[in-house]
């Protein structure tokens, strides 16, 4: 059986992170959601200094930009900056197409953007991901 | 003589420098700047709950599965309902947040080709009787925004039109430096007591009206550009709206 893909869901909003988690589970594939509130505690999972929450390889990170303590834009320059951390694959998490927001992700080399709308339309692109 | 809407209302103040570039007034202009993020990013804030909140009505829906009372699916699906008017009003302001930005991105524009583009998108049904008529230069302009507006004004007289079987005719005309647009319909009209909300955000004359965004956004886009959009109609049925789109550049002197 194929090792699962790791899902590091980076969102302040519980219910936003239950919709990653319902459509993953309509994914046919096998995937381990890790959830974190911001991107502080996301760099802890991934540093593995959380003292809860662990995460292996394979992973990606989805990430909503919007976020206290540590916003979405503030944890990818972290991340770019950290030896360790700096080739992981992040996708966008986002409910509009702001296109501020857009330009300042893409200038930090994120993979793509997901809707973060739930329901069907995120289960498809994960689906896409997953296969690709 | 100007249009109506170049007569300065005490909005923002375009004014033509000798390179030809629109530029507003600096304090106008800082505070239109800041309307437009206020309401870019309220609007993306609204978002957010709004679509946890729809999630939350279905799986409710999906957990309580057949055995949902009647009264209690009746009720989710008034959440629904208002949850999506909601997601309309917030893209409606990302739309008109938007529509307040000149798009400096011009092509030759030939006026009655635009005319006939924008009848194209919309697509009145078969039973209207649509005139396209008069003449007018080509000229330089921002196609997508006035395509735009074009499109705001003929779904506007196909949706307020009281009959299937509605008139609608649109003529372009040179005129002060501008090219004329004008749409004409012989529907209702607008009752005099709602003309100083026509261009209003969220106003709409009946309840099947839509979001009420359509004329509202036309105009943003057309004051945008420099150019202005006005209702001219006298009282009574029949609706007419002038769009002056500025003729900044006129395509076959500059080619000639």
């Amino acid at each position: 059986m194929a090792e699962a893909l790791r899902v590091l869901v980076v969102d302040d909003d519980d219910v936003a992170r239950e919709c990653v988690q319902r459509s993953l589970a309509r994914v046919e594939a096998p995937t381990e959601m890790v959830p974190a509130r911001d991107g502080l505690e996301a760099l802890s999972i991934l540093r593995g200094e959380h003292p809860h929450l662990a995460i292996a390889e394979p992973l990606i990170v989805l990430l909503d930009l919007n976020m206290p303590r540590m916003n979405g834009c503030e944890f990818l320059d972290a991340l770019r900056n950290d030896e360790a951390l700096r080739d992981c694959t992040v996708y966008v998490l986002t409910s509009s197409t702001l296109e501020r927001d857009r330009a300042l992700a893409e200038e930090r080399g994120v993979a793509g953007f997901l809707p973060k709308t739930g329901g069907p339309a995120l289960t498809q692109h994960l689906r896409a991901l997953l296969r690709s | 003589m100007l249009p109506l809407g170049r007569r300065g209302r005490g909005e923002t103040q375009v004014m033509t420098t000798p390179s030809g570039a629109l530029e507003a007034t600096s304090t106008e202009d800082r505070y239109e700047r800041l309307a437009e993020e206020v309401t870019s990013v309220a609007s993306h804030e609204l978002r957010t709950p709004l679509r946890g909140i729809a999630s939350l009505v279905e799986w409710i829906s999906e957990d309580l599965g057949d055995e949902i009372p009647e009264r209690v699916a009746h009720n989710l699906a008034r959440v629904q309902s208002r949850v999506r008017r909601l997601e309309a009003v917030a893209d409606a302001l990302a739309g008109f947040a938007a529509a307040g930005r000149r798009n400096d991105n011009t092509t030759p524009v030939k006026p009655l080709g635009i005319v006939h583009a924008a009848l194209r998108d919309v697509a009145p049904p078969d039973s209207f009787a649509i005139s396209v008529g008069g003449a007018a230069a080509p000229f330089q302009a921002a196609r997508r925004p006035l395509q735009a507006v074009l499109r705001a004004l003929i779904i506007n007289a196909v949706q307020h039109h009281d009959r299937p079987d509605g008139t609608i005719s649109v003529t372009v005309n040179d005129a002060a430096g501008c090219c004329l647009f004008v749409v004409q319909d012989d529907g209702p009209g607008v009752p005099d007591h709602a003309q100083d909300r026509l261009f209003a955000m969220f106003q709409t004359l009946n309840a099947s009206d839509g979001a009420g965004i359509g004329l509202a956004m036309a105009r943003r886009i057309a004051e945008a550009h420099g150019g202005s959009l006005e209702y001219v109609s006298e009282p009574g049925p029949g609706a007419t709206f002038e769009l002056w789109w500025p003729r900044t550049v006129n395509v076959s002197q500059h080619d000639g």
